[in-house]
């Protein structure tokens, strides 16, 4: 019961990280964003898949064995709306004007975690695997690289909205910082948790020196702590900038990532009632270097000329 | 020109909105941008301490049964000196579990930038139900407060796991932990409540107040995998609302639907834990 609930959860978790995720991409390439009906659509169908895998979590519950292998088609199926949106994701940097900003760092570093994450997953879906790795640090190694990732998709989402929600920008240095330490501290923190795994480290055990077969790998949990606790203290480098930037930053004009959707034509920060004039809406989120426009970015409720509009479909 | 004139309107039509005091602006406001903001100060706390209880656990797991460092004011039997015990460390990671889930990750990528970013998003002047919205984030803040209030009850906070698995959660004496446990269902099931009238929010919003010419086709995927989330929540809430009140019932009200109640001395793991897994299948 609790894992019918708790599968779909997990995915309004994530859901959230990669909207996020494809704007700011497609933002910060000047590229539409590749397949955006593939993208809606996959959506749909990760969200319908997440209510008939909850069985995965109960492999090992001595429940039928028909019935798992059920569970573990459906959850092999879910990896291909995921490897849509990846793919899509790769799509849309190919090529790409890429402007290495803190949010697209972020959202770049949500991307390649998320792909750990989604290896990671695909072999615990399988039944026989999954028995050997059941309820060890590998489980936690994966869940760690698709949840915590998705803080990597929120740090993107505070450093990309945060002139629009306080009408300053953050500091650009600091949140450079911060994304490297974050970057390379949770790869620190959580890659050796596979290892863990497989060597047979139980998760949520009290003290793994009481166990004869896990003493050789203690080195890797002193390291996981090590870089646990650098990746925490990184985290400062956020607060301040957070607080920082929410007095003294650089007051934001309208625009500041020359972005498409309509949030950017409010003032920042928006004021009651959020726009001056009701909006009206001409084209897709994602017209990027779009050849009507001479600047790289056309944004959606900006009308062009009647021969520019007859050529836009 | 027409601009400016639509803008001098609209400015006239809510020059009564100046009058708002403190009270409304900051605390009890209704307008969608603060309540994103409120969303993303309260996520941003309870960052703070779910990262600290992650920080213990590491601390246990490389240097077990060590003292760790500045912990050492939390009085026994929760930690001896600094120590953490069996128990307690049960809590944490449970604890550090609930609390990154459901009031980090949560609170800001669905309540802060669902709110902050779909009506801007899509063009409309605020959400559909901006009463609603004010509701959904004060009933989730004390929920946070219930949820942090189990870290001061005898017995400590929930520590049967964030999945919470009978026959753990449904037996105080298994995991020692009484009270906490309680307050966790109890919190958890007002959570529910208040994601409840969010993600009524968000859809309602989306399907019917979307700026002239913004097709469902013409929506930035934010909005769109924030559709679909609040659809998931929707559906998905209900059935642990219901899971959370019959755990409530088995551990207040002396029913059984997740732990059989014949032979409770003999209750053990494996008998206890086939029938609640037979339970899951059936519902």
């Amino acid at each position: 019961m609790f894992w019918f609930f708790g599968h779909p959860e997990v995915y309004i978790l994530v859901l959230p990280a990669m909207g996020v995720t494809s704007d700011l991409l497609s933002t910060f390439s000047r590229k539409p964003i590749f397949g955006y009906h593939a993208m809606a659509f996959s959506m749909i169908a990760i969200a319908f898949l997440s209510w008939i895998v909850w069985g995965h979590h109960m492999f090992v519950s001595g429940m039928n064995p028909l019935l798992g292998t059920a569970f573990m088609m459906t959850t092999m199926v879910i990896a291909v709306p995921s490897a849509i949106k990846t793919f899509n994701w790769l799509g849309t940097l190919w090529g790409g004007n890429i402007r290495f900003t803190a949010p697209m760092l972020f959202a770049l570093g949500f991307v390649s975690n998320f792909i750990i994450g989604g290896l990671s997953g695909i072999f615990m879906a399988s039944t026989p695997v999954d028995i050997y790795i059941h309820d060890t640090y590998y489980i936690v190694a994966h869940f760690h690289y698709v949840v915590a990732g998705i803080i990597f998709a929120l740090f993107a989402a505070v450093y990309y909205w945060f002139p629009k929600m306080f009408g300053r920008m953050m500091n650009e240095k600091l949140g450079k910082i911060h994304f490297v330490l974050t970057y390379i501290f949770f790869n620190g923190a959580f890659f050796p948790m596979h290892f863990l795994g497989v060597a047979g480290h139980m998760r949520r055990i009290y003290n793994p020196t009481q166990y004869e077969f896990l003493q050789p790998m203690q080195h890797w949990n002193v390291f996981i702590t090590v870089s646990a606790l650098i990746l925490g203290a990184s985290q400062i480098f956020f607060l301040v900038n957070f607080f920082w930037s929410l007095f003294a930053g650089k007051k934001a004009e309208r625009n500041p990532w020359q972005s498409n959707t309509l949030e950017w034509i409010a003032t920042s920060p928006p004021p009651h009632g959020n726009f001056e004039a009701q909006p009206v809406v001409y084209r897709g989120p994602y017209e990027y270097s779009s050849p009507e426009v001479k600047e790289d970015w056309l944004p959606q409720d900006k009308q062009l000329g009647a021969g520019a509009a007859a050529r836009a479909h | 020109m027409s601009d400016t004139v639509a803008a001098d309107a609209a400015h006239a039509a809510h020059a009564h909105h100046e009058e708002l005091g403190f009270l409304r602006t900051y605390v009890f406001s209704t307008d969608h941008k603060m309540i994103g903001r409120q969303f993303l100060f309260l996520g941003l706390f309870m960052l703070l301490i779910g990262g600290t209880l992650a920080m213990m656990i590491r601390w246990e797991l490389a240097w077990p049964e060590t003292a760790v460092p500045g912990f050492s004011f939390i009085p026994e039997p929760y930690m001896y000196g600094g120590i953490i015990p069996p128990q307690t460390y049960n809590a944490l990671f449970t604890m550090h579990a609930t609390i990154m889930i459901f009031f980090v990750v949560m609170p800001i990528m669905v309540g802060c930038f669902g709110n902050f970013l779909i009506p801007l998003m899509i063009g409309t002047r605020d959400m559909a139900f901006p009463k609603l919205n004010m509701l959904s984030f004060w009933v989730g803040a004390v929920s946070g407060v219930v949820m942090l209030a189990s870290f001061f009850v005898p017995g400590g906070p929930a520590a049967s796991g964030w999945t919470a698995y009978a026959t753990l959660s449904a037996k105080a004496q298994y995991t020692g932990v009484d009270w906490g446990q309680d307050l966790w269902i109890i919190s958890l099931m007002i959570l529910g409540i208040s994601s409840l009238m969010g993600s009524i929010n968000y859809i309602t919003t989306i399907v019917n107040m979307r700026a002239p010419g913004m097709s469902y086709f013409r929506m930035p995927l934010t909005v769109w995998s924030l559709f679909v989330t609040a659809i998931l929540l929707l559906l998905a809430l209900p059935v642990l609302t219901a899971a959370l009140a019959m755990l409530l019932f088995d551990r207040t009200l002396g029913t059984s639907f997740f732990c059989r109640k014949v032979e409770e001395s003999r209750c053990s793991g494996s008998t206890c834990f086939g029938s609640s897994a037979t339970r899951r299948f059936i519902s």
